[in-house]
């Protein structure tokens, strides 16, 4: 520790140095554990959809999300042609995260979300439906969702009851919102409360809908008062990926009994 | 001071939270349940072992005027090791961590020990001084960690030892525990007792706290 260490070019190198090989190490740790997070992350992704399957899926090993997930009939929609995609078009249908353009596709949810447009953007013309099926009768219908939240992008599954009208539960996947406010959408009671709400009116309108003042139970969430900004969020994505942007169109030449030959259950109206 | 002597005396005698009063900061915040605590503890380890081996190692070349920053980027990049280890390995313990493991860095005790340590002792002896002071702080953190696991939810490492009241047992869960407050309460007592058993070699006849120099450090 001599006065000679503090030469001005010493320093500079050994500082440089310390920071390549300090950098070095960190990323050689992010690159090797990446894959192990994505696992996790998939993990975590599947757990959610087989929640809003109708699963105690909190207190669920790995093994018992993964063969519940397995039990699921998956297939790939095409929100352009209201009409079930060839699962070929995304490669493997089951790993497919139509949500994995990540941060790019994040920005430009929010873009579009603040320049007031309508519905899910073009990116996400391919997406994976989740179908319960009991005898090879439809019980469930898991569709994702997204949507931009106060702070940050909230992602969920909607599942819809068999006549495809009528909510069977609600599954919060991921969200940034401020914990102890915002993250109160999580909680069960309320995303209990959304259970058996009815969806489209006989004209085949979204009424669904988060509100301060539920005037209409077939149809009205109450909002979270504390969380308001959030669930009233949360509520719109749900309207827009419902509404003619979205599922609107499948759903309801689903519920019509066009795609028979394509999807399960169906014919619910005629 | 031998080898053995900087590995034993951060456990009691000089230990880095009750002697000290370094640290605190962590030790408050992830000592609700026995779980976190104790990956909290080997964390802050890893990095302190770590950062006094290499601190030591380079203690000849690093130039004066930038020590503190060389000493803060190698705590730094081995708590991001770290914290992606806990991501990829234990993704529900990091949840419950959360902001904490990031915050090692600002843990006083890490570059305390590379500051007063690390950058005048050999890398036995750092590595020696690094085990000492984590399992002095590790100490801490677990008795107070599992004090308040078993008062507020009847539990240890989540298996339940105390029947709760509100499932047929006979324990009323004392809520207060689960709140931050109550690790304040608990950390001052262990800081009292252990100051009254074995008092920090100067503190004044009147049991004045000693160690003033550092307490302004602390975070």
């Amino acid at each position: 520790m001599s006065r000679d260490g503090d030469s001005p070019l010493r320093t500079l190198l050994v500082a440089t140095l310390v920071a390549l090989g300090c950098s070095a190490l960190v990323a050689t740790a992010v690159q090797l554990l990446r894959p192990v997070q994505d696992a996790w992350a998939l993990l975590e992704r599947n757990r959610a959809i087989v929640a809003a399957a109708g699963a105690d899926a909190a207190d669920m090993s790995e093994r018992e999300v993964i063969s519940a997930y397995l039990d699921l009939d998956v297939h790939l929609v095409d929100l352009d042609a209201a009409a079930p995609a060839p699962a070929a078009a995304v490669g493997d249908v089951r790993s497919y995260d139509h949500w994995a353009l990540g941060d790019e596709a994040d920005s430009a949810l929010l873009r579009q979300a603040r320049a007031g447009l309508p519905g899910p953007p073009p990116y996400a013309r391919y997406v994976p439906i989740y179908l319960v099926l009991q005898d090879g009768r439809l019980q469930r219908a898991v569709l994702p969702f997204h949507g931009p939240g106060m702070w940050s992008t909230l992602y969920g599954y909607l599942a819809l009851q068999a006549d495809l009208n009528h909510v069977a539960s609600l599954v919060i996947y991921r969200h940034g919102e401020t914990p102890g406010i915002g993250d109160r959408i999580e909680d069960p009671g309320w995303l209990a409360s959304w259970h058996g709400k009815r969806v489209y009116d006989a004209q085949g309108q979204v009424r669904l809908d988060v509100t301060r003042s539920p005037s209409a139970p077939d149809y009205d969430v109450d909002i979270i008062s504390g969380a308001s900004i959030t669930s009233n969020a949360l509520g719109e994505a749900i309207r827009a990926w419902l509404g003619p942007q979205g599922y609107g169109p499948l759903l309801a030449r689903w519920r019509r009994g066009e795609l028979a030959t394509e999807l399960p259950g169906g014919g619910t109206e005629s | 001071m031998s080898r053995r002597q900087f590995l034993t005396s951060p456990l009691v005698g000089d230990n880095p939270i009750t002697v000290q009063i370094l640290g605190l900061c962590s030790a408050l915040a992830v000592s609700r349940s026995l779980r976190p605590a104790l990956i909290m503890a080997v964390s802050v380890i890893a990095v302190l072992v770590f950062s006094n081996l290499m601190i030591s190692l380079l203690r000849g070349v690093i130039p004066r005027s930038i020590r503190l920053i060389i000493e803060v980027t190698f705590i730094a990049s081995a708590v991001i090791v770290v914290d992606e280890l806990l991501k990829a390995y234990a993704p529900d313990i990091s949840q419950v961590l959360s902001v904490f493991v990031g915050l090692i860095i600002t843990n006083c005790i890490v570059l305390g020990r590379a500051e007063a340590f690390a950058m005048h002792h050999g890398p036995m002896d750092s590595v020696a001084d690094a085990l000492g002071n984590g399992a002095g702080y590790a100490a801490v953190l677990l008795l107070v960690a599992a004090f308040r696991e078993l008062s507020g939810a009847g539990a240890l490492l989540g298996t339940q030892i105390l029947p709760l009241a509100g499932d047929g047992g006979w324990y009323p869960p004392n809520q207060m525990m689960l709140y931050a407050p109550s690790a304040f309460f608990l950390l001052g007592m262990v800081v009292w007792g252990v100051r009254t058993w074995r008092p920090p070699p100067d503190s004044g006849a009147s049991g004045t706290p000693g160690h003033l120099r550092y307490q302004d450090h602390d975070r």
